[in-house]
């Protein structure tokens, strides 16, 4: 993979899945203490009810049903790299029955794959440098910290 | 770039010119706001090949008989335009098949993930979703 994108504001750091809060949990001067889901969490749980129920050949060129096993690899890759405050990804479903997370903001397009058959990869795209692609698990803390870019350079509130 | 092409397999059937407008159909789920553009567009996953192997489809949209044609039986779809000299630009051959109907094409070429985003970047709505959906 070629590093050339790794400049400026975007993450030098490559290796190992970092663990990321994904629920805030605040303690009020009354002692309340009160726990909220991140946004991105309850907008991806609303997409996948909704794909789940796609049925075979949805795409009339053959598409297959939405693998539970991918909806669930995916869920762990977010619980794994994002935090309360990041943007929530766009859920499109892909013809093999797998799913793709968009994130289309910033200057940077960014799109993480599951299939039912192989490893999740991911594919970046900044302006006119290279792209770049790789393998979720050998990218995590890259991922994650591109993710924090973005939400740097979105000035959009975050949905609730 | 605009000029004959020899990708027809077909000699009888009208060359496929780069100028040619070439239409792909587009389900409502692969769909995505690029906020980049500031405007909907397909993902990048629907300019790929039948997970059955055969080629992308595509429909000349001079010769086919209308987006009516090409959505028939899938009226809840929307679609998209690229250009023939787009998708011979990223080394693909299309070629005239017309198992489909009339104006039906097939994209022959290894499409890459760069290509494909590119692709779906620069398409263009034929028939587009409403603007109250995703964002």
């Amino acid at each position: 993979m070629s590093n050339s994108l790794l400049t400026n504001n975007l993450p030098r750091t490559l290796g190992e899945t970092p663990r990321m809060s994904s629920f805030d949990i605040i303690l009020t001067p009354d002692s309340t203490i009160t726990a909220t889901s991140p946004a991105w969490i309850v907008a991806f749980t609303k997409r996948i009810q909704t794909l789940l129920d796609l049925p075979a050949n949805w795409d009339g060129d053959g598409a297959e049903s939405l693998s539970l096993s991918c909806v669930i690899e995916a869920l762990e890759f977010l619980f794994s790299i994002m935090s309360h405050d990041l943007l929530a990804p766009q859920v499109v479903p892909t013809s093999e029955g797998g799913l793709q997370l968009e994130w289309h903001t910033g200057g940077i397009d960014i799109e993480v794959t599951f299939t039912p058959r192989g490893r999740a990869n991911f594919f970046l795209s900044h302006g006119s440098s290279p792209d770049l692609e790789g393998e979720v698990a050998d990218h995590a803390i890259f991922l994650s910290t591109t993710l924090r870019t973005l939400r740097a350079r979105d000035d959009r509130p975050i949905a609730r | 770039m605009t000029g004959p092409s020899h990708d027809n397999e077909n000699s009888s059937l009208p060359d496929i010119t780069d100028d040619l407008v070439m239409w792909r159909r587009v389900p409502p789920d692969k769909v995505v706001y690029d906020d980049n553009q500031k405007r909907k567009r397909p993902t990048s996953d629907q300019f790929k090949d039948n997970i059955n192997g055969t080629p992308m489809s595509v429909w000349d949209a001079k010769r086919c008989a209308g987006v009516e044609k090409v959505l028939e039986g899938y009226e809840h779809f929307y679609v998209a335009s690229v250009t023939a000299a787009e998708l011979r630009d990223s080394g693909m051959t299309i070629v005239r098949s017309e198992k489909d109907g009339v104006g039906h094409c097939e994209v022959i070429g290894p499409k890459t993930k760069s290509i494909r985003s590119d692709w779906a970047k620069s398409s263009q709505w034929v028939v587009g979703p409403p603007d109250d959906i995703l964002k």
